[in-house]
């Protein structure tokens, strides 16, 4: 298999099997966690529940408390600079967006490559932070998980293949570009069973947060 | 090509091109043209002249399987006397279907007997693939390509397998491959084989490869066996509208502003940041332009399987199979699957529940002293 | 109608390769003097816009020297307005230009009467003087 060969492979099947992994996956678990519902509640409630839950929902997006933001003002500037960073990198060059067209029909305008590139460079910055962080405050390496490292390889690995992809280091394009899909493709299938779920059951959690401490009154 | 001669005084390439009534000065000037399409820094040109000027002219024998005649024509298209047309005169070409014009047994014999005079020291040209599905689908005289192949390659010093189809299979080999189409290199192993892809193959870039066999023997090739000193670049790397690419400018049909304006090809299908080729430096038609100076994406011709990369106009970051449909079945399965996992959860949760056991008072405090 | 009757509009492009190549030919007029290190640069292998082209013309100016030779097509050799860098144009038979070098030396290489042409011409010259004595001491006896 040659250098071609393999590119072909990552773009062709490789990249549909995972794209059906990724998609089926993440149904599954949103149903499974949907489809478990909550009990009724029969007693009537004083606050109303809808408004508690969207306002935690977006009372945790914001560092409203200045005691924690103080306290954990690394994790917070820097988680949210890799997040941000990714949305950029993932969602505004002109290739991916090509690609998102390609599979749902429609896109978007990019941003110029330079501009995708120094988020690019600031996310894999902040996402090495955030490991070495990890690995020296002793409360949170004890609650890390070997999966909690897998996730951040799965995450760095497209960012750095891409990077060098696009300034064609190290190895040829072809190869490196190959590379580059493959975490992709690593990425999604790793998705839906992993942490990275958190993407979309993050605002459910929150919702459900704000709704309980929103009800005020007792479940019957 | 290079040992030493006991038979009569054969003629080498400074005489031949002199007794055509071309000058020193006039051969100074090839060697330097030479050296410009060889890639090489104009210092050379001293020694490609001293090395021209006692080399032997090559015999050559041209075979052509399963092609399209284009690589041939794209090398007796350049006008003479071009450099291309002076190196070709360099070489003996002995037999070539093609050009030739006898044909039939006749043609054959000049084969057989070519092959006989310089058994060990002729260079093999190739152009089109080899087809190994059924040797019947393309033959000559009655013989079958691969039969011809493995005899000619058996007394070459060198192939030079001449455009995509000889070098990768091209498109013969092009998905479903009817014919189980393959490359030289796939059927020769113990020789050296030139890659000189392209479809076609840029001319200067055949004739370059050609002068530097004849001056300094086989060339420095990359992984793919092509000539590093042409196929060494990115057309990306060397495109002029690369600084659109950068900007992030791209036309989105070929005739909106953005096209006129000369904006990158990338959205349009351009394979050029995968492809390696000289057409960004060389250029076609006598150094005219190149095709996305023409305003169409490099649809990465010198690269194996560039038939299926998935569509001339699709980008390059856009999946082969991956479709929007295939996406609404896998999720309407995890939908399915979801279901069926939330009912069995549901049950674990009510079967937990009838399980549950009310705990009267008396029972708690019986088991508490243990 | 020649190519280049047709329009073609193309943006100012900018390889970036100018400054470096001016750079070049300085280094090796310095070489020249040093050294005496003849010097060439091969502009066709290197990406160059038509206005880096007439940028470079303008740089390098006009010399006293503009020549023409007939060999495999014509060439022109100018020298500009710095001695020692010449301009070395390869036209084919169509005059179209199919080279393009700059060459930093007392005379560009092409030029010079080449040492075998000069040996040849030698030998050639000493036979027919040869003959001709041959000729004159035969007319004597
Ligand atoms: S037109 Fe093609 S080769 Fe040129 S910059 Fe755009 S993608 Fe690269
Ligand atoms: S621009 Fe690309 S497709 Fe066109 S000839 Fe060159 S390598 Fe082949």
């Amino acid at each position: 298999m040659n250098e071609v060969d393999f590119l072909l492979w990552v773009k062709g099947p490789a990249f549909t099997v995972a794209v059906v992994i990724f998609v089926a996956g993440l149904v599954l678990r949103l149903f499974e966690i949907l489809s478990l519902g909550r009990k009724h509640n029969f007693a009537v409630s004083k606050g109303d529940p809808m408004q508690g839950g969207l306002r935690e929902m977006w009372r945790r997006s914001i560092p409203a408390d200045k005691a924690t933001f103080e306290r954990s003002l690394f994790t917070i500037v820097a988680g949210y600079v890799f997040h941000i960073g990714l949305f950029v990198v993932i969602f505004l060059l002109a290739a991916h967006i090509a690609l998102i067209k390609s599979v749902i029909g429609f896109g978007w305008p990019n941003l110029p490559t330079p501009v995708v590139d120094a988020f690019a460079v600031v996310t894999m910055i902040a996402l090495i932070a955030v490991l070495v962080h990890r690995l020296r405050h002793p409360v949170k390496r004890f609650l890390s998980k070997p999966g909690d490292y897998v996730v951040w390889a799965v995450t760095f690995l497209p960012l750095l293949t891409g990077y060098m992809a696009y300034h064609h280091l190290l190895l040829s394009p072809q190869m490196m570009l190959g590379l580059h899909i493959l975490s992709v493709e690593l990425l999604l299938v790793l998705f839906p069973f992993t942490k990275l779920m958190h993407a979309f059951t993050l605002f459910l959690s929150r919702w459900y947060n704000g709704a309980t401490m929103g009800m005020r009154g007792v479940k019957s | 090509m290079r040992t030493t001669q006991h038979e009569p005084h054969e003629e080498t390439l400074g005489e031949r091109l002199r007794s055509q009534g071309i000058s020193r000065r006039g051969f100074l000037k090839f060697c330097g043209l030479l050296a410009s399409s060889m890639a090489l820094a104009p210092a050379m040109v001293p020694k490609i002249a001293a090395a021209l000027e006692q080399a032997k002219r090559p015999s050559v024998i041209w075979l052509s399987f399963q092609e399209c005649t284009g690589c041939t024509e794209s090398l007796t298209r350049s006008h003479s006397p071009s450099i291309e047309g002076l190196i070709f005169d360099a070489i003996s070409l002995d037999y070539h279907h093609t050009l030739q014009a006898a044909s039939g047994y006749g043609a054959e014999e000049a084969r057989a007997e070519a092959m006989k005079e310089h058994y060990g020291k002729y260079v093999l040209v190739v152009d089109g693939s080899i087809p190994i599905g059924n040797p019947g689908f393309s033959t000559i005289a009655g013989i079958s390509n691969l039969d011809m192949l493995k005899e000619a390659a058996a007394g070459a010093a060198a192939i030079i397998a001449v455009g995509t189809c000889a070098a990768f299979g091209g498109l013969p080999k092009a998905d479903p491959n009817p014919t189980g189409a393959v490359s030289v290199a796939d059927i020769i192993k113990d020789k050296p084989i030139i890659n000189v892809s392209g479809c076609p193959p840029i001319p200067v870039v055949i004739t370059g490869t050609i002068a530097h066999i004849l001056t300094f023997g086989i060339p420095e090739l990359d992984s793919l066996g092509r000539p590093k000193a042409f196929y060494g670049q990115n057309i990306h790397d060397r495109c002029y509208r690369r600084p659109f690419y950068e900007r992030g400018l791209f036309a989105e049909t070929f005739d909106d502003e953005g096209a006129k304006a000369g904006w990158c090809l990338y959205k349009l299908g351009c394979k050029g940041p995968v492809t390696y080729n000289a057409c960004a430096t060389l250029k076609w038609n006598e150094g005219t332009s190149f095709p996305i100076e023409a305003g169409h994406g490099c649809i990465g011709c010198s690269e194996p399987n560039f038939w299926d990369f998935g569509g001339f106009y699709k980008a390059l970051s856009i999946p082969t199979g991956m479709t929007g449909q295939t996406a609404v079945y896998a999720a309407a399965a995890g939908i399915a699957v979801g279901v069926a996992a939330g009912a069995m959860n549901k049950k674990a949760k009510m079967d937990a529940d009838s399980l549950h056991k009310t705990v009267t008072v008396d029972e708690l405090n019986q088991e508490s002293p243990s | 109608m020649s190519l280049h009757a047709i329009p073609v509009h193309a943006e100012a492009a900018v390889t970036g390769n100018l400054r470096p190549v001016q750079h070049e030919i300085r280094q090796a007029l310095s070489e020249l003097i040093a050294h005496g290190t003849h010097g060439m640069i091969d502009l066709h292998s290197l990406p160059f816009s038509p206005q880096e082209y007439a940028a470079l013309d303008d740089f390098l100016g006009e010399g006293e020297i503009d020549l023409t030779l007939n060999v495999l097509g014509k060439t022109r050799l100018r020298e500009s307005s710095y001695a020692g860098i010449w301009r070395v144009e390869h036209f084919d038979d169509n005059d179209k230009r199919i080279g393009y070098f700059i060459e930093i030396g007392h005379v560009p290489e092409i030029l010079r009467s080449q040492c075998d042409d000069i040996k040849e011409g030698l030998a050639t010259m000493t036979t027919i003087l040869a003959m001709e004595e041959n000729d004159n001491e035969d007319d004597a006896t």
